[in-house]
């Protein structure tokens, strides 16, 4: 798997053929749901996501996020109902909270904000979540590969 | 000496409510056999109030051992152990009426060398925000004049300064240990289901840790300054939870430990909170 060779052997591969591996967490009831929207309607978006279902935004243990940054995903992407269409009323008002706080945490830590991405996609919004995953790409891939891991492989 | 006009008035106190109020035990300061380390005391007689102690190195925060305590239970609390204490009573750790609280004015701790102790150093709260009984320090006051620099850094200066900062941790938890807020029953770092940290000491694990801990204290934080006093590397770690503390406080206008009535600011929302972190934009 290509994220595999990326965290395997940071420190030695080329950045040419680098693609960046994107952890994304989708809400079961509207995001996934315009996840499944996109490809059902064979809209394009690239291959560097990878796909983790929560039963909400507001189930998203901000750990998920640090942890999937520190064993080496060059990016996060979270997303959940637009706020006031939670399927159990306030958990993704809660959430925005978190995310707020833990933007600015990881920022203060060193993190660039570019690489974690929080986004509201509703289940009819399948060309948005195409567009989303498009920019986020984009920006991560102009950002390059995630230095925490790699600055902790090089230093060996 | 107004430590010592203080002290007397709290030993005065103490006696009385061992012998009025039943009081169980009550939590304070005591000298310890190293000189210039204050260590905590709990009398449970009268006669061990005269053990107590209380000068300017009276820096631990004693509010963690209310935890274990049950029955009616006293407290010697400066400003960060009350404020600690409203934290508990918030998060209904404890029970009001069990807790009997002997308000200190603080006039900020000093270290051994006199230079303002950790987390004093830009503390401007004298009066415990809650206490049954205050006891004033009837002298001038200096208050620090905290208007330290905002430190607009580049990104990568960041990641630099808490990688060097990692460096130094050895992860033996004692800030955990000591830190007011970490109370669990299973901290996410001692789990084995999820795994959060990897088996090795390396610095991811010491960033997932220290990040952890610190998105877990943010908004709670009550800046005693305990985490980086017990540190035996040195480990300034107080700078990111503070910068988040400043964060919630500027944006939600919470600031913790301060009225037992209030919910903490990521245990509530309003409809209208800013959309500042979503899609990728910059936190200001």
């Amino acid at each position: 798997m290509a994220n595999q060779t990326v965290i395997e052997s940071a420190g030695k591969i080329k950045v040419e053929t680098w693609e960046p591996t994107i952890i994304t967490f989708l809400c079961n009831w509207c995001s996934y749901a315009g996840a499944d929207l996109a490809g059902t309607s064979r809209l394009q978006y690239p291959p560097n996501i990878r796909v983790i279902r929560v039963p909400c935004s507001g189930r998203m243990n901000p750990l998920y996020i640090i942890k999937a940054l520190i064993e080496g995903a060059d990016g996060v992407m979270v997303s959940g109902c637009h706020p006031g269409d939670c399927h159990y009323i306030s958990g993704n008002l809660f959430a925005r909270r978190r995310f707020t706080v833990l933007k600015k945490l990881l920022i203060t830590a060193g993190i660039e904000p570019k690489r974690i991405y929080f986004t509201w996609i509703s289940a009819s919004e399948g060309q948005r979540f195409a567009t989303i995953v498009n920019e986020v790409t984009d920006h991560v891939k102009k950002l390059g590969p995630n230095r925490i891991i790699r600055s902790e492989i090089n230093e060996f | 000496m107004s430590f010592e006009t203080q002290k007397n008035e709290i030993i005065k106190i103490c006696k009385k409510l061992f012998k009025e109020e039943g009081t169980k035990v009550i939590i304070g300061f005591a000298q310890s056999e190293v000189e210039g380390i204050t260590t905590p005391l709990f009398m449970r007689t009268a006669e061990d109030a005269e053990k107590l102690k209380w000068d300017s190195q009276c820096t631990p925060n004693l509010a963690k051992y209310l935890l274990e305590k049950r029955g009616k239970v006293g407290i010697v609390a400066k400003t960060c152990d009350a404020r600690a204490i409203v934290m508990y009573l918030v998060e209904q750790q404890i029970k009001r009426d069990e807790l009997y609280i002997i308000g200190v004015e603080c006039p900020g701790m000093k270290n051994n060398d006199a230079t303002a102790s950790c987390g004093c150093e830009a503390c401007k709260m004298r009066i415990p925000p809650i206490y049954d009984v205050l006891v004033k320090y009837n002298a001038e006051i200096t208050l620090p004049d905290s208007e330290e620099a905002s430190n607009t850094v580049a990104i990568e200066d960041n990641l630099k300064k808490f990688q060097d900062e990692m460096k130094k941790c050895i992860l033996c938890y004692s800030c955990r240990q000591v830190c007011y807020g970490c109370y669990c029953k299973s901290c996410f770092v001692d789990m084995n289901v999820p795994n959060w940290l990897p088996g090795e000491i390396s610095e991811g694990a010491k960033m997932i840790f220290h990040l952890g801990r610190a998105m877990h204290l943010a908004g709670r934080c009550v800046e005693c300054g305990a985490c980086e006093r017990v540190c035996p590397s040195g480990v300034n770690i107080r700078y990111l939870i503070k910068e988040i503390t400043k964060f919630t406080k500027e944006l939600y206008a919470y600031e913790a430990g301060i009225d037992p009535e209030e919910t903490p600011a990521l245990a509530v929302f309003n409809p209208n909170d800013s959309e500042a972190a979503m899609s990728g934009s910059e936190v200001q």
